[in-house]
């Protein structure tokens, strides 16, 4: 068997027990990796409390990863939320994925609560646990500092900063102190796993099936990548933040926690303004030839800049026009490790309930400096910082205004308006994560044409190529690669590279298909763990305000979703389809 | 007629010196002018276009453009 190392790794930070296990071919072909592995051993165990000890952590690679295939570096963790109470799965790149997997490892399984802070330091065959005592309560930047030079260059970190030691509900973790394994809490995870970092550093190689083949299929998908406009000049010249114009001009950029969906002054924190006044270089993760990551000067220093999401989250939702108060924003949520995306919506959210008079103390809308102060006190849930380290969710059901959150299953949603775009908004209410756009982005076909325009506006129809969509990701998510390169490859570029690694013999639709079973059986872990059909909804302001588009028509995309999916009225998927996807087992 | 357009991202390299971020009054001859024809007129080659909208909805090349028309035109480009 080609592709995977056939091996995964147990840790139990309660008895300090390393034991490896064989990886059942079964299980490879029918989840692939990544995400689909996460899941599957998610759904073998009771659900558990998040941030209790039996909550499972997976970070996984999958069968590309490690090799020479573009954007192969990348990880997957997955794990039950602490933010949201879902099955919840995050895709960081830098380097994580291709070290663990030339350890020798496809996947590592976390449990248990170690009684002292600890780091692990992983390589081919061997498992140290070090204590991490002197690292707990640094910042991001600091621990890269410290382990870096112990880690060595081949090396690489996944760690997390004072917000995921505190149980910031959504804490994330960074990957090679640049990349983020942004949304859901899963650094909360970590922080009460008393987990601060991992070190892999392995250089065993990864088996193909047909080198020759897959060398072959490599260079060609390279050349598409750098010959597509796309993945060759607007995301290399201008990184994700080139969206901001764009969906502004569509009146789909929400602005002010959604109270609009236009932002005036979009020009100044769009990526033209990025490009021209503040971007000095450019970085890419490991085996990627797009390079979308942004290096920045401020005041001097040569520093990560913000990516779309960021800008918008920490920006227009704020009512902030300022891009070097985004800059900086966006680096105090990366120094102490938080998810930028909450963090704006959080914030934004109290904005709100401050212009309401519910809040007992003043946040206003376009306050820069008052945001910069309250990101670390999030952080180390000080002051008011305290009440926002639990997510909008909680702040605005605090405040007796729980409509003023705006979030789908608790997670803060990211930076497109649905009321300019209907079927992003069924893929927000229908997430398996919470709000979130990457488990199904309507944005090619509702803004920008690819692969074929669609009515945006319109609700009918959506459902379908929604579905197909979230089956898609699914599969990236598992193999596990950038859905960046989806811009200019197809699914069968995809199934090559899978037949020349593994040598099996993969089809795009097999693609579809183990998507497919991937996205069910996460829907069977949240109905296990209390979710139903009335959790599948959406802040009441999208269903009921137009903005500059049209209340979401949910019910009746819903309607069509749940058809299509073969999904009963009780939210559940039918038997036929679960032994369809030979999911039965988990019935 | 005049409308204002806006040019993003590479696309403002074919805007005229006076432009601002982009952005610029354009006269047209004629009564009335197609989305295709104002990409002509702004000297925009044709496969570096990819999304054209007019006052923030999407318009094909064929469609017509109302005098003082918003004219938002965007090469091929992504993010998320």
């Amino acid at each position: 068997m080609g592709g995977w190392q056939g091996r995964v790794l147990r840790l139990d930070l309660e008895s300090g027990e390393a034991v490896e296990e064989p990886l059942p071919p079964a299980v490879a072909e029918k989840f692939l990796g990544g995400r689909g592995f996460g899941v599957y051993w998610l759904a073998r165990q009771p659900v558990a409390a998040p941030l209790g000890p039996d909550n499972l952590l997976v970070l996984a690679a999958g069968p590309l990863t490690g090799t020479r295939a573009p954007t192969a570096g990348r990880v997957t963790a997955v794990t039950r939320s602490p933010l949201t109470g879902t099955i919840c799965d995050s895709s960081a790149g830098g380097a994580f994925g291709a070290r663990l997997k030339r350890c020798g490892y496809d996947a590592l399984l976390v449990r248990g609560r170690a009684s002292e802070p600890v780091y692990l330091v992983i390589t081919p065959g061997r498992v140290e646990w070090r204590q991490a005592g002197s690292l707990w309560g640094q910042d991001v930047p600091a621990v890269f500092r410290t382990l870096r030079p112990l880690a060595g260059r081949s090396a690489s970190i996944l760690a997390i900063g004072p917000a995921g030691e505190n149980g910031v509900l959504f804490a994330g973790a960074v990957v090679d102190g640049r990349r983020h394994l942004g949304r859901g809490g899963l650094g909360a995870v970590m922080g009460a796993k008393r987990l601060k970092a991992i070190i892999v550093a392995g250089d065993r190689p990864v088996h193909l099936a047909d080198r020759h083949a897959f060398d072959f299929v490599c260079y060609e998908i390279t050349k598409l990548l750098e010959a597509n406009p796309i993945t060759a000049q607007a995301l290399p010249l201008f990184g994700t933040a080139v969206l901001v114009n764009l969906l502004n001009q569509a009146r789909s950029f929400p602005t002010c926690n959604f109270r609009t969906s236009y932002f005036p002054a979009a020009e100044a924190i769009a990526g033209e303004r990025l490009r021209a006044a503040f971007t000095v270089g450019r970085t890419a993760c490991y085996a990627c030839p797009i390079g979308c990551g942004r290096v920045v000067s401020l005041a001097g220093s040569r520093v990560a800049g913000p990516e779309y999401e960021s800008i918008w989250a920490l920006g227009a939702n704020l009512g902030i026009a300022d891009l070097a108060t985004v800059i900086r924003a966006n680096l105090l949520c990366n120094r102490y490790g938080l998810d930028t995306i909450s963090t704006g919506g959080t914030l934004a959210c109290a904005m709100e309930l401050s212009a309401r008079g519910l809040l007992p103390w003043e946040l206003r809308f376009g306050d820069g400096d008052a945001v910069l102060a309250l990101i670390p006190q999030i952080a180390r849930r000080e002051g008011p910082g305290a009440e926002l380290a639990d997510g909008a969710r909680a702040l605005a059901e605090r405040y007796g205004a729980p409509e003023v959150a705006m979030q789908a299953k608790g997670l803060e949603l990211p930076a497109y308006d649905p009321r300019g775009m209907q079927g992003q908004g069924l893929g927000f209410a229908t997430s398996n994560r919470g709000g979130c756009h990457l488990r199904g982005n309507m944005l090619g076909p509702e803004i920008l044409g690819a692969p074929k325009m669609v009515d945006r506006l319109q609700a009918e129809g959506k459902a379908g190529l929604l579905i197909y969509l979230q089956h898609n990701h699914a599969a990236l998510d598992s193999l596990v690669l950038c859905k960046f390169t989806g811009f200019a490859l197809r699914e069968e570029h995809y199934a090559r590279l899978l037949r020349a690694a593994t040598g099996g013999d993969w089809r795009a639709q097999d693609l579809q298909r183990v998507g497919e079973r991937i996205w069910n059986l996460e829907r069977l872990y949240n109905l296990q763990a209390g979710f139903g059909p009335a959790d599948d909804r959406l802040p009441r302001r999208l269903l009921e305000e137009p903005a500059e588009g049209r209340p979401v028509e949910l019910a009746a995309m819903l309607r069509e979703y749940y058809r299509f999916r073969r999904w009963g009225p009780d939210g559940r998927p039918a038997p036929t389809k679960l032994a369809e996807l030979e999911l039965g087992d988990f019935l | 007629m005049k409308l204002k357009v806006k040019l993003f991202a590479t696309l403002r390299q074919y805007a005229p010196a006076e432009a601002r971020e982009g952005e610029f009054a354009l006269d047209v001859p004629q009564k009335s002018v197609t989305v295709e024809e104002v990409l002509r007129l702004c000297g925009l080659p044709e496969h570096a276009v990819t999304v054209v909208m007019v006052n923030g909805m999407v318009a094909a090349a064929n469609a017509v453009i109302e005098e003082d028309a918003e004219v938002s035109i965007f090469p091929p480009l992504a993010g998320g």
